[in-house]
């Protein structure tokens, strides 16, 4: 009941804060970018002719096809919530929690709250309720702005009942591929107990493990270094996000040969590894905050 | 808790910052009911201690226990019956007044109902929509006294409540602490308004380098600064000898042309006779009463203080 309360109070401070509907309008807006662009250049391309006699290419105009019609449309819109979805989540989680730091509200908060651990985690089922709903708001804008983009071309797609159904295990798998940066941010938001620390340091990691891209290739060596290379975030996230790519007819492995499905994690290598950078993230976080002295504002 | 039990006690309350130590064995004992003066010039330690009574700052050592329990041990129980306003009042800047109230209220569990009745007590209700943001100074503290007793709590911890007021909110405020005191509330009030304190409190502390250097009663402490004021012309050694042979007449103090007699007031007639027919010129007697802040300066000037008690 205490936690429900806590969540009651931090959804009123996330809901009724500009910066949350800011950061949902732009995530938005780049949603409708892309799917606009995406449908105007497969029209370009079948107006052009374009493809026709080369493999690869034509292997990522039938995967891009695949994105603009259901269900793929919803695995296209999922690839765009884990994509940049996770830069969108970092400032929103630092935003909530270094906020508190530099205007000083923490220590009114914890003063009336002294259970920190409550606190804090109150907190982080909140901001992941708020993602959760981001989701079902983008679900929405996709399929309605796909659907009425398919329906110009006459071509909307089937989604059935078995899509739907899917639907749920999508977004929770979403939110678990969210986690780990959302518990990271969190955890070096309150460590420099700063904002800026906050985004600054989830973003620069965001930038990191992109680098690590470049470690694939010493994955291609295979035995340790692909072991090596599985035990990253990206690698094990990358397991998920293409769960959820195949849950709605989608194959981007079939235009990006770069993705090697075989060396991809399993999924229940994946789901381990994640949480166990999750519990790591969130354990240091815990212990700080239950740790330090809370002072005044910054 | 028992019925009796202080409000506060602190014992041997010390609290280290690396090889600074900014509150140093405070031992305090508040009385359920009572308004408790909580001074001391800027630095000396009294916002780290009234962190460390909410909880916020982990003692170096000693400890701390509000209306019974242990802060350290049983943080919820101890803190579940306080309110407090620590130092300028911080809100969510984009949230109304209101709201700022409901975030508070809806964490606890608490209707709604006691918003309106806690912006209502400190009259904030006609701008109570308006953004936190935009608030006066006097506003916040408005909001933060109303923070502060959302919950109408036992103990109230105000951390210079009227700081930023006008005048007429300044009285507000102090009437509304009399009336909370006089409600059965206690409050430990920390205030840098020395007649504020003097007016509303009947014990104080006075800390400083973070070491209580007096506590005590209100009129116990400036009963030592009650007597009669005498002014002579010309050289005051012969009216000293004089008066230090009276046996009524306690200490004779002498600071720069002026003598600072321990004695009762309503005897100033009696000792300007003295003076007057032992042919010593008096150029100005009468009885004097030390203020809290003459009190509170001379303590804190003095280097080394001893603790006076």
């Amino acid at each position: 009941m205490r936690m429900l309360n806590l969540i009651r109070a931090e959804w009123l401070k996330l809901t009724r804060r500009p910066l949350t509907w800011v950061l949902l309008a732009v995530f938005l807006g780049l949603l409708v970018l892309q799917l606009l662009a995406q449908f105007v250049f497969l029209q370009l391309a079948a107006s052009l002719g374009l493809a026709s006699d080369q493999a690869t290419f034509g292997a990522q105009l039938a995967e891009w096809q695949r994105r603009t019609v259901f269900p793929g449309l919803l695995g296209a819109v999922f690839g765009h919530i884990n994509g940049l979805g996770g830069v969108f989540a970092v400032i929103l989680t630092a935003g909530a929690m270094g906020s508190e730091y530099s205007w000083g509200t923490l220590r009114t908060q914890l003063a009336r709250h002294p259970a920190r651990s409550r606190y804090l985690l109150g907190k982080l089922a909140t901001l992941l309720a708020l993602l959760v709903v981001a989701m079902v708001i983008t679900l929405l804008l996709g399929a309605a702005l796909g659907g009425l983009l398919g329906a110009l071309v006459g071509n909307v797609g089937v989604i059935d009942a078995s899509d739907l159904l899917v639907l749920p295990l999508a977004i929770l798998r979403a939110l678990y591929v969210l986690l780990p940066y959302v518990l990271l941010t969190l955890c070096l938001t309150i460590v420099g107990r700063s904002l800026l620390v906050g985004v600054a340091g989830g973003l620069l990691y965001l930038v990191f493990e992109a680098g690590f891209g470049a470690f694939a290739t010493f994955a291609r060596l295979g035995g340790l270094w692909q072991a090596i290379y599985n035990l990253t975030i990206q690698q094990n996230i990358n397991t998920l996000v293409q769960l959820n790519s195949h849950a709605f007819g989608l194959r981007p492995e079939e235009a990006t040969p770069a993705i090697a499905l075989a060396q991809l994690p399993s999924p229940l290598q994946a789901s381990l590894v994640v949480a166990l950078y999750c519990v790591s993230f969130l354990a240091t976080a815990l212990y700080v905050f239950r740790k330090r002295d809370i002072t005044g504002a910054a | 808790m028992n019925a009796d039990a202080d409000a506060i006690l602190t014992e041997g309350l010390t609290k280290r910052f690396g090889a600074r130590t900014v509150v140093d064995d405070l031992n305090l004992a508040v009385r359920a009911g009572e308004i408790f003066g909580f001074l001391g010039p800027n630095g000396a330690g009294k916002t780290t201690t009234i962190s460390m009574l909410l909880g916020l700052v982990r003692p170096s050592a000693g400890r701390a226990i509000l209306l019974g329990y242990d802060v350290q041990r049983q943080p919820e129980l101890a803190l579940r019956a306080v309110g407090a306003m620590v130092e300028a009042p911080a809100f969510y800047p984009y949230l109304s007044g209101r709201d700022n109230l409901r975030v508070l209220t809806r964490a606890s569990g608490l209707p709604d109902t006691h918003v309106a009745a806690a912006l209502d007590l400190v009259e904030l209700t006609d701008r109570a929509d308006d953004r936190f943001k935009v608030y006066s100074q006097g506003m916040r503290q408005r909001l933060g006294i109303a923070a502060a007793l959302l919950h109408s709590p036992r103990l109230v911890i105000l951390d210079e409540p009227t700081s930023g007021l006008d005048p007429a909110g300044q009285l507000e405020i102090r009437e509304l602490i009399r009336t909370l005191a006089n409600s059965g509330h206690t409050i430990f009030l920390c205030s840098h308004m020395l007649h504020e304190v003097e007016q509303l409190c009947e014990r104080v502390a006075i800390l400083k380098a973070g070491r209580v250097i007096a506590q005590g009663s209100v009129a116990e402490l400036l009963r030592r600064g009650r007597g009669v004021l005498v002014r002579t012309v010309g050289n005051p050694a012969q009216a000293i000898t004089l008066l230090r042979g009276v046996a009524w007449i306690g200490a004779v103090e002498q600071r720069d042309d002026t003598l600072l007699l321990d004695a009762p007031a309503e005897r100033t007639a009696e000792i300007n006779a003295l003076l007057t027919a032992h042919a010593i010129p008096v150029a100005e007697i009468r009885g004097y009463e030390e203020r809290l802040e003459d009190f509170f300066l001379e303590v804190t000037r003095t280097e080394d203080s001893g603790a006076v008690t």
